[in-house]
């Protein structure tokens, strides 16, 4: 029998859960779990240790579809699945979340995360949720991974839908799979879909027909102090201003302001064109101040001593991909 | 003195770091090229010091990332700062735990370039 083994990889929320249960004939393994960080932005659950379906593509192939968890603080998890669960497999697809504010900074970081790995597999970048947001298009994507000298087929997708994640598995395993017929996989793939759906159109399955999501409502600030370890945080707009904050004393507040205009006034200055990232300060027994920066917004946290920068860097970076003040940042 | 920095990279993990010490680089690992990076990082680390202090005067270490590359900073005394550069990837908690542990050594360096 031979087996054929796919790495699905992105953000949280970019569909990897959603894409290998589209397509897997069995029930998919997933390790989903209430969602207790920035994340609860986005959705109401996240996978926290991997996700498995299989397919079967002929009599003696078959198809494993692996998912990473989406959050850096699983990283293990990744590590494992790269060096041993799906050290064989044959491609990495890259799913990209077309409505985060700044979806090719995620696409730097997994190439650099992955980089090893994806030198010797097949690589395909797949676009997801681009029916709620049509920009970056096919071409910017094109153009950043041209800049980039990567070449890898950009696929835009909807991850609910079995026949275009079917698609774009058979994309990138198309070089090794000569012999499967897909067309044959397509019809068995429509089949299942379609006896496993639920006559009620209110149902979830129906809902890229109603193209709205259930996304739950709740603002940066909310959810940044939701995360364990998050005392305070400030959204800053391009203009240095406080645009919604949960910290009530001023001084922190006129304190983030400040050091994102340092960061400005650095920036002018360095020799290469070059972003400050992030400020942050420590002390022994305090509670740490950091400012996470991109060129349209910062978000100042406030956090317990005991969380690791890595810790707050990931939240930070989550929600500020996820901001909705982004927008009011820059019209102000 | 400059060995003496040299080996609390090597434990700490940083790529070269400097003392500045009364508004001067008293001792530096920092090679000519990112000279102009350490100055710019000291001139930032300053201001950055001087408007915490108006918060909490507890803050004696601040971090700039700039870009992939990430710079230290101890406020070792008033007018003392070590700053280090931390390549891609570190280990920041490492380095925080290795530098921190030696404030004594960096103040006896600090104690050094005082005129007598």
């Amino acid at each position: 029998m031979k087996s054929y083994k796919v790495l699905f990889v992105g953000s949280p929320g970019s569909g990897k859960t959603t894409a290998i249960r589209a397509i897997s004939e069995v029930d998919v393994v997933d390790t989903d779990t209430k969602v207790s960080d920035s994340t609860i932005k986005r959705k109401r659950t996240t996978t926290v240790g991997m996700d498995y379906g299989k397919l079967t593509l002929s009599d003696d192939a078959v198809l494993h579809l692996y998912g990473t968890p989406g959050q850096e603080r699983f990283k293990f998890m990744w590590d494992l699945m790269v060096s041993d669960l799906a050290n064989d497999a044959s491609a990495l697809i890259l799913l990209v979340d077309n409505t985060r504010n700044y979806p090719f900074k995620d696409i730097d970081y997994y190439l650099s995360e992955f980089w090893d790995y994806i030198v010797k597999r097949h690589f395909v970048i797949a676009v997801t949720r681009s029916d709620l947001q049509n920009e970056p298009t096919e071409a910017d994507y094109q153009q950043q991974l041209k800049n980039k000298g990567i070449i890898a087929p950009i696929i835009f997708i909807d991850a609910r839908q079995s026949i275009q994640v079917l698609d774009l598995v058979s994309s990138a395993l198309s070089q090794e799979t000569h012999t499967i017929n897909w067309t044959e996989v397509s019809h068995r793939v429509a089949k299942t879909e379609i006896s496993k759906r639920n006559p009620d159109p209110d149902s979830p399955q129906f809902e890229w027909m109603r193209k709205t999501r259930d996304v739950p409502k709740i603002s940066i600030i909310e959810a940044a102090t939701q995360v364990r370890g998050i005392l305070g945080a400030t959204h800053i707009n391009a203009q240095k201003e406080v645009t919604e904050t949960s910290v009530n004393e001023k001084k922190y507040n006129d304190l983030f302001c400040s050091l994102s205009k340092i960061a400005d006034t650095v920036e002018g200055k360095l020799p290469e064109t070059e972003l400050i990232k992030s400020i942050s300060l420590y002390g022994p027994y305090q509670d740490s101040i950091s400012v996470f920066r991109e060129h349209d917004q910062s978000l100042g946290l406030i956090t317990k001593q005991t969380m690791t920068h890595q810790q707050i860097r990931q939240q930070a970076d989550d929600l500020l991909q996820w901001s909705d003040n982004v927008k009011d940042s820059n019209e102000a | 003195m400059s060995k003496i920095l040299t080996k609390l990279e090597s434990l700490a993990g940083t790529q070269c770091s400097v003392l500045y010490s009364q508004g001067q680089s008293a001792f530096s690992t920092f090679p000519v090229e990112k000279s102009r990076y350490a100055k710019l990082a000291y001139q930032a680390f300053h201001h950055i010091f001087k408007h915490a202090h108006r918060v909490n005067a507890k803050y004696d270490e601040a971090h700039l990332q700039i870009g992939n590359e990430r710079y230290i900073c101890f406020q070792v005394a008033q007018e003392c700062f070590y700053i280090s550069l931390l390549p891609p990837k570190s280990d920041i908690n490492k380095a925080q735990k290795v530098i921190r542990g030696a404030h004594k050594v960096l103040t006896k360096l600090h104690n050094s370039t005082a005129p007598t």
